[in-house]
């Protein structure tokens, strides 16, 4: 049996910990390293290459104030963020997300990145074996609380929405596929070459017509209509 | 500290050396509802001043040991006196007199002869100014606490969510490890290492209740709407109240208007949950050119909005006292029977 090459990004040292002495004990899986900060995980992963990461949501840099960005600001990568990236470079490499945020906006954000799998930290811990060896051989797993979360979802949706779609301008249905690819407004207008402003005034006029109230729910609504795939 | 007029309509202290005068005050205040005491001279004024609190001081000028303007700076060096209204009674030639205790802080003076309908007008005048000056002072500390008391749960519930959320979820984990190795051995300990596994883990979901109800991490991380979607939808969980959510604000809202208006909706919220048997609860928030305005509609038994505020209605009143703080304006409508709708409108 192929054994299962895991890298743990988690801010934690107690968590991590937790983790690898759990995953040590398995015979089909072994650590290979740790991250504590999303550019700790990209480099990390860069280097070793493995079949799964575990990863944070939020991992706060503390030497990232010392290397400032461009515009002046603080160049934190979070866990999403960094999977953006690793899903684009590396995409036979599974991401788990393993947080505590259970929020529908951070679920959706983390799996448009490119995760395939969300669990929650305090999940039954075999829910997390689980899911390592899921996405190891590259099937999805959710959590159970995501997942009722997300089915929720689904099925609380009105089934008048196929025909609203009929609406979007050409341009709307291209914004809103960037918007359910995860970008932020100034990514979008640098992608479309569009101003901030008009890239808004798109989102709002999708919104109405959609009748939905924000980003999540037009990720749902694209994720739903088959526009992008998870 | 006691903001309601002491007594019932007002407690009031009397002051003069002669007793004639002191009578005629009194009964002619008395008759109108209000509670009298007296004191003969100075002296024995600032000794009952300082043991029970006044609402207001008929304070006489020329008097035997201890005159009217010694008391009046007397009580303007006081902390606990320097609020209470002061109507000085003069005779009509002392115009110099009255001039010097309006500088000195009077509120107001009364020519001898009393005229009833004059002395019951600059009560009153004094009553209402102590009044609104004692609700100013009730809003500054509302506000005072609300704020302190946010941000004493916002700190709490990071500590708790970023803090003690994960050790918990790893004490399971080792917790759960341990047990699989022991389970392994057959090993007697087996069964009490896994019951303290479920029992951090249940643990963990307790607190990630409890920071819920502290303050959603979503309002931080995500802003308004997806809180209020949230805490839509766990009341919906928890208590079956049906939910409709309609948003139009673009950009997230500043800090100090997300959290006022989140607050709004939750006690909102709780009131129908408690009050209203309700069906549904409509949100509607929406963004505009220089304000942005909240609707919660429901459709339940509603009350009668004339009557006035009793305690069931504090939550309206700090939902107002939260809108007003912004500048903004809050309104009630409700009839018995056909549902409550709460509206704030907050300037941007």
């Amino acid at each position: 049996m192929d054994v299962i090459n895991v890298l743990i990004a988690d801010d934690h040292t107690l968590f991590r910990t937790g983790i690898r002495k759990m995953l040590e004990e398995e015979v089909d899986m072994r650590v290979v390293g740790e991250a504590a900060t999303g550019r700790e995980a990209l480099d990390q992963a860069r280097t070793l290459v493995p079949d799964v990461i575990l990863m944070d949501i939020k991992m706060p840099d503390p030497s990232a104030s010392l290397r400032t960005g461009p515009s002046g600001t603080c160049q934190v990568v979070d866990g999403i963020e960094a999977t953006r990236i690793l899903h684009r470079e590396m995409p036979h490499v599974g991401i788990i997300f393993c947080t505590v945020f259970e929020d529908d906006e951070f679920v959706f954000a983390g799996l448009q990145a490119g995760g395939r799998g969300y669990i929650l930290k305090d999940d039954d811990p075999d829910t997390m074996l689980r899911a390592i060896r899921a996405v190891a051989h590259g099937e999805s797993l959710l959590g159970p609380t995501i997942a009722e979360r997300v089915m929720r979802q689904f099925s609380a949706a009105p089934a008048r929405q196929p025909a609203l779609m009929d609406d979007l301008t050409p341009r709307e249905m291209e914004v809103l596929k960037l918007i359910a690819a995860g970008m932020c407004n100034k990514e979008i207008a640098e992608a479309l070459v569009l101003s901030e402003k008009t890239v808004k005034n798109h989102i709002n006029n999708i919104f109405s017509k959609l009748q939905i109230n924000d980003r999540s729910q037009a990720m749902l609504y694209a994720i739903r209509q088959g526009l992008v795939k998870i | 500290m006691n903001y309601e007029m002491n007594g019932g309509k007002g407690r009031i202290l009397v002051v003069d050396d002669e007793e004639l005068n002191r009578i005629l005050l009194s009964t002619n205040l008395q008759e109108s509802g209000y509670t009298v005491e007296t004191a003969e001279d100075g002296q024995q004024a600032l000794e009952t001043l300082r043991t029970k609190q006044f609402d207001a001081v008929m304070l006489d000028l020329v008097m035997p040991r201890m005159d009217g303007y010694h008391v009046l700076a007397e009580m303007k060096q006081d902390d606990g006196l320097r609020r209470t209204p002061v109507i000085v009674i003069s005779s009509t030639d002392e115009m110099d007199s009255i001039v010097r205790c309006i500088e000195m802080g009077a509120t107001d003076y009364l020519t001898k002869p009393f005229d009833p309908a004059l002395l019951h007008a600059r009560i009153r005048g004094s009553l209402a100014s102590l009044h609104e000056e004692r609700m100013a002072i009730l809003r500054e500390q509302f506000a005072q606490v609300t704020a302190a008391q946010e941000e004493e749960r916002q700190r709490i519930a990071r500590e708790l969510h970023d803090g003690l959320v994960p050790v918990l979820a790893s004490l399971n984990i080792r917790l759960h490890t341990v047990g699989k190795r022991l389970d392994r051995e057959e090993h007697p300990l087996a069964g009490e290492i896994w019951e303290l596994a479920e029992q951090a883990q249940a643990s963990s979901r307790d607190i990630r209740r409890l920071i819920h109800d502290l303050r959603p991490v979503a309002l931080d991380e995500l802003g308004l709407v997806p809180a209020l979607r949230e805490h839509l939808a766990h009341c919906e969980r928890e208590h079956g109240l049906a939910f409709e959510l309609v948003v139009d604000v673009g950009e997230r809202l500043p800090a100090s208007v997300e959290t006022a208006l989140f607050r709004i909706v939750q006690e909102a919220v709780n009131n129908v949950l408690r009050h209203a048997q309700a069906q549904q609860v409509s949100v509607t928030l929406v963004r505009k050119a220089d304000h942005v305005e909240l609707r919660v509609a429901d459709d339940g038994q509603g009350f009668d909005a004339q009557l006035p505020l009793s305690g069931r209605h504090v939550g309206l009143w700090s939902m107002r006292e939260r809108v007003e703080q912004l500048g903004g304006q809050f309104e009630v409508r409700s009839v018995p029977g056909q549902g409550t709708t709460l509206t704030a409108v907050v300037p941007l």
